[in-house]
């Protein structure tokens, strides 16, 4: 998508610049909330919400936009989907019933329990962000490499150089841990 | 693959780790963006990917902005657009939100939907005229096919009908005129 978006124009409150940008964009806003929108009629809200975004206090979030960073596409992409997670969040709070809580979980251990301390470069972040995909998000290795841009057997290593730091932390005598390949 | 034990330690010490581990600095969409685009070196890539990691719902973001580059999208619909224009009232407001007045008002579902079966009423119409026409210039052509296979009982009303069909296809005037 040609992005000729006179950008000065539009943050300065060029009626003109805001109804060609509105015009060439709505599209790609409304595909983005409509990827995070519960139903059909929250996205068009939202995508209202995302251009009040946009433009409000005086155009504040589109001015931080640098079109030497990153394309407009994939900055409007993010923008879009955030402030619909944003909004969707606002309005309907996740709460969890306490009678779906297991009773474990619930209770009160009368302890004290020294706070594990551990050195925050440990893990780095990449390493950090691996293994949230691996065991937080659940996502398989080909899934992980494709949403990092990266081949395959580098999310493998670096979730093997992981385990092995952390192995090596909370279980030291075990020695050369041998962490099996996921995938 | 991991067996089942070997899986049950790992996450036992990426559990201990994550509970103790600090959450990352935000991350503006501006980096979030470069980074969709690859165009962060490692260093700089480093507190996107520890934010991410703490925020494991916006690697899909990262995931749709790499897809919007590569999709094809559609148009938004038109009245959506009207409200999106009316954000901005006129050049140079320094009010960006336009008054409620200038607002352009959506349609109401149920004058959406009786636009929606007054459309289709038309095109129907369309389809059966179409049909109609077709069906009757079939039938002409099929009777004369079957009057020219046989000579003997050909006449002129078949060239007669051919011309001037007796359905009123053809004003008055043509009749006069031959």
């Amino acid at each position: 998508m040609a992005e000729a978006v006179d950008l000065a124009a539009l943050t300065s409150g060029s009626k003109p610049a805001w109804d060609a940008f509105v015009r060439r964009y709505a599209g790609l806003v409304l595909a983005g909330v409509r990827a995070v929108a519960r139903e059909g009629g929250d996205a068009e809200d939202l995508m209202q919400e995302v251009f009040v975004r946009l433009c409000k206090d005086d155009y504040r979030l589109l001015k931080t936009y640098d079109p030497t960073r990153a394309g407009l596409t994939t900055w409007l992409t993010i923008v879009a989907r955030s402030t619909a997670r944003d909004v969707l969040r606002r309005r309907h709070p996740q709460v969890t019933p306490i009678d779906a809580v297991p009773e474990t979980q619930l209770a009160v251990e009368d302890r004290h329990v020294e706070p594990l301390k551990l050195p925050e470069e440990l893990l780095s972040p990449r390493q950090k962000l691996v293994l949230t995909m691996l065991y937080d998000k659940d996502m398989e290795v080909a899934e992980i490499a494709a949403a990092l841009g990266v081949d395959p057997q580098t999310v493998r290593s670096t979730h093997h150089k992981a385990m092995l730091k952390l192995r090596q932390h909370f279980a030291p005598g075990d020695g050369a841990a041998k962490v099996e390949r996921r995938g | 693959m991991s067996g089942p034990g070997d899986l049950a330690q790992e996450l036992e010490f990426w559990r201990r780790w994550r509970a103790t581990s600090a959450e990352a600095p935000p991350v503006d969409p501006m980096l979030l963006a470069a980074y969709a685009e690859g165009q962060l070196d490692e260093s700089a890539a480093e507190p996107v990917e520890a934010w991410l990691a703490d925020h494991p719902d916006a690697l899909a973001d990262i995931v749709a902005a790499r897809s919007a580059l590569r999709a094809a999208l559609d148009a938004a619909p038109e009245p959506r657009i009207a409200r999106a224009l009316a954000l901005v009232a006129r050049t140079g407001s320094a009010a960006p939100l336009a008054p409620a007045a200038e607002i352009v008002p959506f349609p109401s579902a149920r004058v959406a939907r009786r636009r929606t079966w007054r459309d289709a009423a038309a095109w129907g119409a369309v389809a059966a005229s179409l049909l109609a026409t077709s069906m009757f210039g079939f039938e002409i052509g099929s009777n004369a096919y079957a009057n020219l296979t046989q000579p003997s009982v050909v006449s002129e009303s078949v060239a007669h009908e051919l011309i001037d069909p007796p359905s009123g296809l053809f004003s008055e005037d043509d009749d006069s005129a031959t």
